[in-house]
């Protein structure tokens, strides 16, 4: 089931230093939408405040319309799922354990039946079974990744919400991990918003585009409709070629001074 | 793996919890039957099932000097373990002892106040240093979460705070070191080195509450296993760290507290313990915990057996041996490359 | 997409039933350990016993005579010596276990740190430890469940040494030794005190006495202090506000004392049975050497000493120690008494060992 997420008027201050300004966005069930902007421009800000993360100090972010922060958490974590962007530096736990803290939000103490279910229904859906008894540490990028995918998998959200999921991976786990990402959206329905600094990559895989410059949502819409190269120009100070190689291809030529 | 052969893990850790604590009252037999006076614990046993007579010196000895100090070693042993998982758990710091939040210093503190200059709560004597020690080890406590608090309860603020916390009762008992009197001075030092030797029923009550005070921690062992994940993760896993931290630390700052009041600081166990665990059964906390504790529990027993036996009729200092045994076993995980120990 | 709230059964009433079993069983197997206790042991009740007051103001009932004793301390046990009461000694104070003076016992821990089985273990009638130490919790308690009894005497202070020595002989029936030992110290400790009574305080010998430690005084408190009083000397540190205060260089200088004695430990230099004085010369050397110290009028007149305690600053040997320190101080008030022969008697009469060592430097 599809569920909406509306972001109305959110601002978030961090140390006098307005991080969001009056953020108003809407996320739709069963649609990717991605989160771009330049570094500093709030994605992972804005991400943390849909998640419940971190409190806006004005305006309310509605889950399918029940306000993020009345909720409370072990609910909220049982409807949506976060994606770190990378995991610990250090992880003493095997990968069916890591998968295993997904769960957290519907245990009190053992494993049930449903929650293994679960467990399992998460690897497979990721595709790392046979990573099942590996450690965590000894994974790849691209497997740890995908291992961090599961985990928010396995609390069954109706909201997927990654934070920069492709920055640390070569190109063939960066494609495996986003088209991963598709299938689950539209197989699933989920609700899925993801920060992203590759522009070409974001464009490919999302429905929406939404860009942020310094707090502020600038632009809105389909990807070919905001990546232009007057919008690149203004938010990223870049002078870029949008090219159609048969995707979406931006190429950066030079900075503006 | 999948699911079964997660299950099956489980029940192989499992049984690992079970022999550990079967070796628990097989650690207090031995701890019976060994001491200055000979005693022969199978024959006492014989007898007094038989309903023939027992010696009765050995029986005394037994009753009232081995077996309250054996369980005091067991209930510290545990308290201190349990306590050690917590803190390293919720502060995510591998380094972190029951003692970071600065609980063993302000014991310290305190017992020093009342011994060198009689100040203190309630009572005289050893009451009087007992209860000192208590609200002193609290009162460090508070301090270091208050000011952890302030800064957001990060798990870095809430070491540092704890070390600061610590340098300044440290402080504290060393000017009380250079003002007392010759006797009180020699009755502060002993009591810094820790001692098991004091155990009584009475005693024991209060280390047998202390352990209950442990229980509730067992309820964040999956909050614990999230917060391994980071804080914002632990959170969208509907974790609150914050709480988290400041659960874990005040009971654990209870229960050490009362232990410590009673006998002194005991370095290494708390550190030890929940290493050692980690090896033999990961670091899921439902089952790091309990395993953590029967460990403790054992480590410490065998420390204050040997300490009393070694170098019969003297006595070495508790803290003394655990740490000897520790610095060895320490530097073992230190050179082991090996994917469960953090680095 | 299923939102699964699971409902927990069966498997979460097991865990907790599970939990809540082992709490309840180790609750009750600890409260039936404790309800099945035997009352320990019944008290053999001695055909005869005596009540009396030791030095830490407690009423004491012991078996009587008392026949055999635990010395928790090197001083007590030396009285047992010298009352010639040695075989009474069934256990002692690992700090004299192997002194040549003290029987083949076995040795019962410290008076810091008692060893409780070991203490049983000889089956004493008593023990013997000083008015502070140990604490009571820590030995009367322990000891009580056995029947044994602790009477707390010092022997090291010499104001309550007599009547502490008085006690103890009535309590072993040896009242006419005890009566014999106390006439003969205390004339020697009358017939000091006596005589430097009638100092007046501009007469008095100003002296600096350093601890076991350098630069660290024997202040007010200190045992030191006390023979310092009793010998009619000055103490320039009896105002300090700690026992043993770390004092600098200077300020012995600012403070000229007259005469200069330090007492060197047991551990540092073992003067029972010693022949050669070289280490001793080391430490004298080390200390007339001290930066300014060539100004002090103590040195400059040669009246540097050096006092070993072992063997000397425990029991009757107070006394000696006593009449070492008013000769010192006083050489000419006291140039008939031989501190030397006092000694004598205390380790040859008293301890029944040959008199042989060296405890003064330098020799007079």
């Amino acid at each position: 089931m599809a569920v909406k997420i509306i972001v109305k008027g959110i601002s978030v201050i961090y140390r006098c230093v307005k991080a969001l300004d009056g953020i108003s966005i809407e996320l739709e069930g069963g649609k990717i939408t991605a989160i771009v902007g330049p570094n500093g421009a709030g994605k992972t800000t804005l991400l943390k405040c849909i998640n419940g993360v971190v409190k806006p100090s004005a305006g309310v972010v509605f889950l399918d319309g029940a306000e993020v922060h009345k909720l409370k958490p072990a609910e909220l974590a049982r409807r949506m799922g976060h994606v770190p962007q990378i995991a610990p530096p250090h992880l003493p736990l095997t990968v069916f354990e890591a998968v295993a803290l997904g769960r957290r939000p519907y245990v009190s103490w053992a494993l049930g039946e449903a929650d293994l279910r679960a467990i399992e229904a998460a690897m497979k859906a990721v595709g790392i079974e046979h990573l099942s008894d590996r450690y965590f540490d000894e994974l790849s990028g691209g497997e740890r990744q995908k291992v961090l995918i599961a985990m928010a998998l396995a609390q069954e959200p109706e909201v997927l919400l990654l934070d920069e999921p492709t920055s640390n991976l070569d190109i063939r786990h960066q494609l495996e991990i986003l088209e991963l990402i598709r299938r689950l959206a539209r197989e699933k329905g989920l609700t899925v918003a993801m920060a992203m600094h590759d522009l070409n990559l974001a464009s490919r895989f999302s429905d929406i585009m939404i860009m942020l410059k310094e707090g502020r949502v600038f632009a809105v819409g389909a990807p070919r409709e905001v990546l232009t190269p007057e919008n690149i120009r203004a938010v990223y100070g870049v002078e870029a070629a949008v090219l159609t190689n048969p995707h979406l291809l931006i190429v950066p030529l030079g900075v503006v001074p | 793996m999948s699911a079964s052969g997660y299950t099956r893990l489980s029940k192989k850790r499992a049984l690992v919890l079970a022999s550990l604590a079967l070796a628990l009252p097989l650690v207090v037999f031995v701890s019976m039957s060994l001491g200055v006076l000979p005693v022969n614990p199978i024959g006492l046993l014989y007898g007094l099932s038989s309903g023939q007579g027992i010696d009765p010196l050995a029986w005394a000895v037994i009753w009232h000097l081995r077996l309250p100090r054996a369980l005091m070693a067991l209930a510290a042993g545990a308290i201190l373990a349990m306590a050690g998982v917590a803190l390293q758990g919720s502060l995510r710091n591998p380094l972190v002892s029951p003692f970071t939040l600065g609980v063993s210093s302000g014991a310290s503190f305190g017992a020093a106040l009342a011994i060198v200059l009689g100040i203190g709560f309630v009572g005289t004597g050893t009451c009087l240093i007992i209860a000192n020690a208590f609200v002193f080890a609290l009162l460090a406590t508070f301090m270091a979460l208050g000011i952890a608090r302030l800064r957001g309860m990060t798990p870095e603020s809430v070491i540092l705070a704890g070390i600061a916390v610590m340098y300044m009762f440290s402080a504290g008992v060393t000017l009380l070191q250079y003002v007392a009197r010759q006797w009180e001075l020699a009755e502060l030092v002993y009591w810094l080195m820790g001692d098991l030797s004091k155990a009584n029923w009475h005693r024991l009550d209060v280390a047998f509450l202390a352990l209950l005070a442990c229980i509730p921690l067992f309820k964040f062992a999956w909050d614990l296993n999230a917060l391994m994940m980071g804080d914002d993760v632990a959170k969208s896993l509907g974790t609150d760290p914050a709480v988290t931290r400041t659960a874990c630390a005040g009971l654990s700052a209870l229960a050490v507290a009362a232990v410590v009041c009673m006998t002194g600081p005991i370095g290494f166990v708390g550190l030890m313990a929940p290493h050692l665990a980690r090896l033999v059964v990961g670091a899921d906390h439902r089952f790091l915990m309990p395993t953590s504790a029967l460990l403790g529990a054992l480590l410490l027993s065998t420390a204050d057996l040997l300490a009393r036996v070694v170098m019969m009729p003297l006595e070495i200092p508790v803290g003394v041996v655990t740490s000897f045994l520790g610095v060895p076993l320490f530097i073992h995980l230190l050179l082991r490359a090996g994917r469960e120990i953090w680095r | 997409m299923a939102r699964m709230y699971y409902m927990k059964g069966i498997t979460r009433l097991e865990g907790v039933l599970l939990a809540a079993l082992v709490v309840v069983a180790t609750l009750a197997g600890y409260a039936w350990l404790k309800a099945v206790a035997t009352p320990g042991p019944p008290v053999q009740q001695a055909p005869q016993t005596i009540t009396i007051v030791d030095s830490a103001g407690r009423y004491v009932t012991v078996p009587w005579p008392v026949k055999r004793v635990v010395a928790l301390t090197s001083a007590s046990a030396m009285t047992l010596v010298a009352l010639g009461a040695k075989d009474a000694i069934v256990g002692i104070t690992e700090y004299a276990v192997s002194a040549p003076w003290a029987p083949n016992v076995t040795s019962v821990g410290t008076c810091f740190k008692p060893n409780i089985e070991a203490i049983v273990s000889v089956k004493p009638d008593v023990v013997i430890t000083y008015a502070r130490w140990p604490k009571p919790e820590d030995l009367e308690d322990k000891l009580e469940p056995f029947g044994i009894r602790v009477v707390r005497l010092d022997f090291y202070k010499i104001e309550t040494l007599f009547a502490e020595t008085r006690l103890l002989g009535l309590l072993l029936n040896r009242t006419k030794e005890a009566e014999d030992l106390i006439s003969y110290w205390q004339g020697v400790y009358g017939e000091i005190v006596s005589r430097v009574s009638g100092l007046e305080p501009e007469n008095k010998t100003r002296v600096y006495f350093e601890g076991y430690h350098d630069y660290k005084a024997a202040g007010p408190g200190s045992g030191w202090d006390e023979l310092l009083r009793l010998a009619g000397g000055l103490n320039i540190y009896a105002d300090a506000p700690v026992t043993y205060p770390k004092v600098s260089a200077e300020d012995v200088v600012a403070r000229n004392p007259d005469v200069i004695i330090k007492a060197v430990s047991k551990t540092k230099f073992n003067p029972y049975g010693a022949t050669d004085d070289a280490p001793l010369r080391e430490i004298w050397e080390s200390i007339i050497s001290r930066p300014g110290w060539d100004q002090i009028t103590a040195v400059k007149n040669g009246r540097v000493y050096l006092i070993c305690a072992g063997f000397l600053h425990d029991s009757f040997g107070l006394v000696a120690e006593l009449a070492y320190i008013a000769k010192l101080l006083y050489p000419d008030l006291f140039a008939d008494l031989n501190p030397s022969e006092v000694h004598r008697h205390f380790i040859e009469d008293n301890l029944g060992i040959p008199y042989v060592g060296i405890w003064i430097y330098p020799a007079e």
